[in-house]
């Protein structure tokens, strides 16, 4: 996205965009200080340690709202006047942008909604079907049913708010699947080289020559086809604890095995230009294991590719829950998705009165989400790169 | 040159190796037991034994891969399990739907996209530039069935302006592959507009173009003469890789117009658990793939005297 000509702080979206992602920031720092605090006695005894105070007062001033710089979740406590990093300045260059802003503000509403729908507080009952109500039209907010009905009487409103939760399981997982398979492939392509490197060249220069599309649907059918995957997957946790359906699991399977290509390219890319770098030749010659060089000396510097590639994969993800659930390989009819809502409503606008509402909604939900995902993307490809003029 | 293009077909080999061993994998080890798929819930013991024979599953693995790989060497896939017609007939008779569909349209596409990406980069920052960028993130962002819905609905149903569904070969059935190719174009137009926009903007900032426009040549010769021939390598890869991926059409909207076209022919198998089909899908499109990719690198020769092929 180009700035616009005159690049003025936007105040109010700035302070909007904070209070909305403060449950965000706090539940991780949250989980960070738990983590710090179940590793201390490791830290003490490999001789480290870290300064417990200065974190703990830089996070409640970060929550606080005193201060905007946030606390790292691994590295030591900035002192003041410190650099802040790359990361605190790539926050700062995508809050002059109110393109980044907005879509950050849609991005972290839409989390909220599919965690409050994953919880049951909102659209907990969206299963439930009204028979006398079936088709019934949009009310507004007058009426029992904002968004109209669809053919079972559900609440179309409450199954698209249900859908978020779908798409956000969908999204996340998968992308999250792919990235780490990527950004460990390309690692280990892009650090050793040689024939670990032509290996996994081979297998994904194999894996993208297979026409996208046809090996995502074969891979689904054939998975789902497949009864001791689907045995393996009743017992598992996937099932029992986290309530995914089979029809979720199998998508987040096949597009997180199928989709790391992209990730693994750059990433290996990357990596082989930063493994002859200083750094990288300290690191080696102090003699840290090749794990601590791969993960925590190389891959932060490559970071920024794999969150970018990560929210584009989320959107993709998205994309194809909707098209393969209209093929019939996606999630079942009864499930709440906006694939399977989109897909049987397609027939319903040729009813007399044509039925658009529930296709109407579980387009606009969709376009929102990724809409916000595809512009927040770009802002932190620009943040994240500065050298990038698009 | 030709021995850069004998040692990249060379390379082929292996990929092509890899492509059989994943297709196998797939349909084989992962896909479970066709024959149960085929015999259905209530079949005997006999009768699923007596398909494994017939379908050659019950032979060993390495002999059913060895199998599959002599068929895709002569490109002789065997007969269709359900249509009991074979294969190749099957993917001849589907060409030609889904190619009077989808050359034309890709052609308007790629041509419209770079139009409006040159208009862009030339009046970058201005008002209609940064709404065709705003247009095409939200053009993107639409779910590509919503598109097909609503096109096929109002376009067709509501407003009357082209029939609904069906096909006919060419040249008679112009008509029925008018609204795919309108809703092909509008598909994908909003990415090809923003990953062209990125090239020529590239290009456009670059110091021949000042030079050309400093010594007054007229915009319209540096745009296309200039501009867009030194632009012309990532459009050659976008465009050429892309070829091998028209065979499939655009799986859905063959779907919903329902050209008989190769994509449909691919659901159509997927639902009918028709492996054979399948596969050879799979493996034409890959090869094709190689294929193209070859021809990509040999075609940035030509275009850009710098490339040497090694």
């Amino acid at each position: 996205m180009s700035a616009p000509a005159v690049a003025r702080r936007p105040a109010a979206l700035a302070t909007v965009a904070r209070v909305v992602s403060w449950p965000l920031a706090a539940f991780g720092l949250a989980l960070g200080v738990v983590a710090r605090v179940l590793l201390y006695p490791l830290h003490r005894w490999r001789g480290r340690d870290f300064d417990g105070e200065a974190y703990g007062a830089q996070a409640l001033a970060y929550l606080g709202f005193r201060s905007t710089r946030f606390p790292p979740l691994v590295a030591p406590v900035p002192a003041a006047g410190e650099s802040p990093g790359p990361w605190n300045e790539a926050r700062r260059r995508m809050c002059k942008s109110s393109v980044a802003l907005a879509s950050w503000v849609g991005t972290c509403l839409y989390l909220y909604v599919a965690v409050a729908a994953q919880l049951g507080w909102v659209a907990g009952n969206f299963g439930a079907g009204d028979r006398d109500a079936v088709f019934a039209a949009p009310t507004g907010f007058a009426g029992p049913h904002v968004l109209g009905t669809d053919q079972l009487g559900r609440d179309v409103l409450a199954l698209a708010l249900r859908g978020v939760t779908t798409a956000m399981w969908i999204g996340v997982l998968s992308a999250a699947l792919s990235s780490v398979l990527g950004t460990v492939l390309g690692a280990i392509a892009g650090y050793f080289g040689r024939w670990v490197d032509v290996a996994i060249v081979w297998l994904y220069t194999t894996l993208e020559s297979i026409p996208y599309l046809l090996l995502l649907l074969a891979f689904n059918f054939v998975l789902r086809k497949n009864e001791d995957f689907v045995e393996a997957y009743r017992t598992s946790f996937l099932a029992t604890d986290l309530k995914l359906s089979l029809g979720v699991t199998t998508i987040v399977l096949t597009l997180g095995l199928t989709s790391w290509v992209g990730v693994c390219r750059t990433v290996r890319a990357e990596f082989i230009r930063q493994r002859d770098r200083d750094y990288v030749i300290a690191a080696r010659a102090l003699g840290l294991p090749t794990r601590n060089i791969l993960f925590k000396q190389i891959l932060p510097n490559v970071f920024h590719l794999v969150l970018v590639s990560f929210s584009l994969l989320l959107v993709s993800a998205i994309k194809f829950e909707v098209i393969l659930s209209f093929l019939g390989l996606g999630l079942d009819p009864e499930e709440a998705s906006w694939g399977s809502m989109i897909s049987q409503a397609r027939l319903e606008l040729l009813r007399e009165p044509s039925v658009w509402w529930q296709l109407t909604t579980a387009t606009g939900f969709m376009f929102g989400l990724v809409l916000c995902v595809n512009l927040f993307a770009d802002a932190l490809r620009d943040a994240l790169d500065p050298r990038l003029k698009h | 040159m030709a021995a850069y293009v004998l040692r990249r077909l060379l390379y082929g080999i292996p990929i092509l190796l890899g492509i059989t061993v994943v297709t196998f994998l797939l349909f084989h080890v992962v896909g479970g037991d066709p024959a149960r798929m085929l015999a259905g819930k209530m079949a005997t013991p006999e009768k699923l034994a007596e398909i494994r024979h017939e379908l050659g599953t019950d032979r060993p693995m390495f002999e059913q891969y060895l199998e599959f790989l002599r068929q895709t060497v002569t490109f002789d896939f065997g007969r269709s399990w359900q249509e009991k017609r074979p294969v190749g007939e099957l993917i001849v008779a589907g060409l030609a739907p889904s190619l009077s569909l989808a050359v034309p349209a890709f052609f308007l596409e790629t041509v419209l996209a770079l139009a409006l990406a040159l208009y862009c980069a030339f009046y970058r920052g201005s008002f209609v530039d940064r709404s065709i960028v705003v247009a095409a993130v939200a053009g993107i962002s639409i779910p590509s069935l919503a598109y097909i819905i609503f096109g096929q609905y109002f376009l067709a149903y509501e407003w009357k302006m082209f029939p609904i569904f069906g096909y006919a070969p060419l040249p008679g059935g112009v008509a029925f592959l008018l609204l795919p190719m309108v809703i092909w174009v509008l598909l994908g137009l909003g990415s090809e507009v923003r990953f062209y926009r990125a090239v020529m903007l590239e290009e456009i900032q670059q110091d021949y173009v000042r030079t050309a426009a400093a010594k007054g040549l007229p915009t319209g010769r540096i745009l296309f003469r200039h501009v867009l021939k030194n632009a012309l390598i990532p459009v050659i890869t976008r465009v050429v890789i892309s070829i091998p991926f028209l065979m499939l059409g655009s799986l859905l909207i063959e779907l919903f117009f329902g050209i008989p076209g190769l994509g449909n022919m691919t659901v159509e198998a997927l639902n009918r658990s028709d492996f054979p089909v399948v596969k050879a899908f799979v493996v034409i499109g890959s090869v094709l793939y190689i294929l193209f990719s070859i021809l990509t690198d040999v075609l940035y020769a030509w275009a850009d005297p710098r490339v040497r092929l090694r």
